[in-house]
């Protein structure tokens, strides 16, 4: 049953959200718990992270599985629309909520809410003006540096609900895929999102990286016709092989490069606050532009 | 290709394929000797049979041939094997078990969701790749276990199992009675 398979995720996320509230209601009177929500709003953004994959793929499951004959098929599918209207509602929500971060004043109490909110997204985030007017289309924000972690989540998603979707054809699944990545890697060129440059040429790197690992699949998809075939050669065979190979150390590379960033991330979480990173980021983006004038 | 007398009727065709295959159909055809069945009488009476050598009769063989690796190649492949193993089952203690499925291992290498769900893809991969996927994918992803490794208990909405399909199509042809 869907409950079965994620219910630590949606209990560890009710019991943030349960704290939050306290937390919040509490805050007004006393400093402490103001000072613990920034940290409650960065574990509810990561549960959310690292919960998309297991709440996309039961969900297709549960519709794989569904059996008309079951009440319980019944119960797990209504939980899991549920569980996937509220990640619409949520990202949707957070969206638009971020986009008015670079044109509201530092002093004000909305700059708190926000660097409190969203401040382990917007951190590492490079700072720039942008005018968003309530109302206009969404798709201007797309390529705004603030909004490159809610957007790089619906990339995720898109990726995630493709295996399932296109699980009959792989070749059709890996060719989607590279889109989806070919189109990541021009948002994240015109983006620019970082605020450090080695930050923005490694993680351009690593989006390269993926899309070669989806190449490499879809050319071992492409050969594998070949060698199930009676035609197949021993220098087909090699060359699969071979292929292999490339592709297993590209996703040691991509794995382990990601594991040495969170590190990174994890030493400067430790040094610096997320206010005080976002602050910098804004400071040097004035600097430079006086330093331009 | 062998070919093998057992008996006075019967005979073994072993075929072993040269170089690397992985699955493959081969049509095998053989000539061999119809049996009788015209009975004749000889001018002196003496009964007689006519023997046909020229009957044709074919097959359809699958065989499987894993290409094979280097030695080099099969004992890195095979270490990781029983490493992803190891922390599969290590993974899978009380305790240890609520993490994997909280998805800890997601927070230090949010790269995990996206490698680990190539396992999903509908593809035969080489097994070095498969086995540097899995090393990651044991982290987050549980192995099926025996109960429900079996197809025919999953229940489909709009296809019918596959199994009841094959059954069914075994029945149109008259292979298999009900």
């Amino acid at each position: 049953m869907f409950i079965f398979d994620c219910y630590t995720q949606i209990l560890i996320i009710v019991v943030c959200y349960v704290i939050l509230l306290v937390c919040i209601c509490l805050g007004k009177k006393s400093k402490k718990f103001r000072e613990v929500q920034p940290y409650l709003y960065t574990i509810l953004t990561a549960l959310h992270e690292i919960s998309l994959m297991y709440f996309t793929l039961t969900i297709m499951f549960e519709f794989v599985y569904f059996d008309t004959t079951k009440l319980i098929r019944y119960v797990s599918a209504i939980v899991a629309i549920f569980v996937a209207i509220y990640y619409l509602i949520y990202q949707v929500y957070r969206y638009h909520d971020i986009m008015e971060f670079p044109m509201v004043e530092p002093q004000s109490e909305r700059y708190t809410e926000i660097v409190t909110k969203y401040g382990s997204i917007l951190k590492n985030i490079r700072f720039i003006e942008f005018d968003y007017q309530k109302g206009c289309l969404p798709i201007k924000g797309y390529f705004r540096p603030h909004a490159y972690h809610i957007v790089a989540y619906i990339k995720k998603l898109l990726m995630m609900l493709t295996f399932p979707l296109f699980y009959v054809n792989g070749s059709a699944a890996l060719g989607i895929l590279m889109a989806i990545q070919a189109f990541e890697i021009i948002r994240f060129c015109v983006t620019w999102p970082f605020a450090k440059k080695w930050r923005n040429i490694t993680r351009l790197c690593l989006d390269i990286t993926l899309l070669l690992i989806f190449g490499t699949v879809l050319a071992i998809q492409i050969i594998s016709v070949t060698i199930f075939g009676s035609q197949a050669t021993p220098d087909d065979v090699r060359l699969y092989f071979i292929l292999g190979w490339v592709g297993f150390g590209l996703i040691m590379i991509f794995n382990f490069a990601y594991f040495i960033i969170c590190c990174i991330d994890l030493y400067y979480s430790y040094k610096y606050t997320n206010k005080e990173m976002i602050d910098k980021n804004r400071r040097d983006y004035y600097y430079e532009k006086l330093h331009s004038l | 290709m062998t070919y093998t007398w057992l008996s006075s009727q019967n005979y073994r065709i072993t075929l072993v394929p040269s170089g690397f295959a992985l699955l493959v159909n081969e049509t095998v055809t053989v000539t061999t000797m119809a049996l009788p069945v015209t009975k004749h009488n000889g001018a002196d009476g003496r009964p007689f049979r006519d023997e046909n050598y020229g009957i044709s009769s074919s097959l359809i063989w699958s065989y499987i041939k894993p290409p094979g690796m280097t030695d080099l190649e099969q004992n890195i492949v095979s270490g990781f094997s029983s490493f992803s193993s190891s922390v599969n089952t290590a993974l899978q203690h009380p305790g240890l078990q609520e993490i994997k499925k909280l998805g800890f291992m997601l927070l230090m290498m949010n790269s995990l969701q996206i490698t680990s769900c190539l396992l999903l893809l509908n593809l035969i991969m080489p097994q070095n790749l498969y086995e540097g996927i899995r090393i990651f994918a044991s982290l987050i992803f549980f192995d099926v276990p025996p109960w429900e490794s079996e197809s025919s208990a999953n229940k489909l909405f709009v296809v019918p199992p596959v199994d009841s399909m094959a059954r069914r199509i075994l029945q149109q042809t008259g292979n298999v009675k009900l």
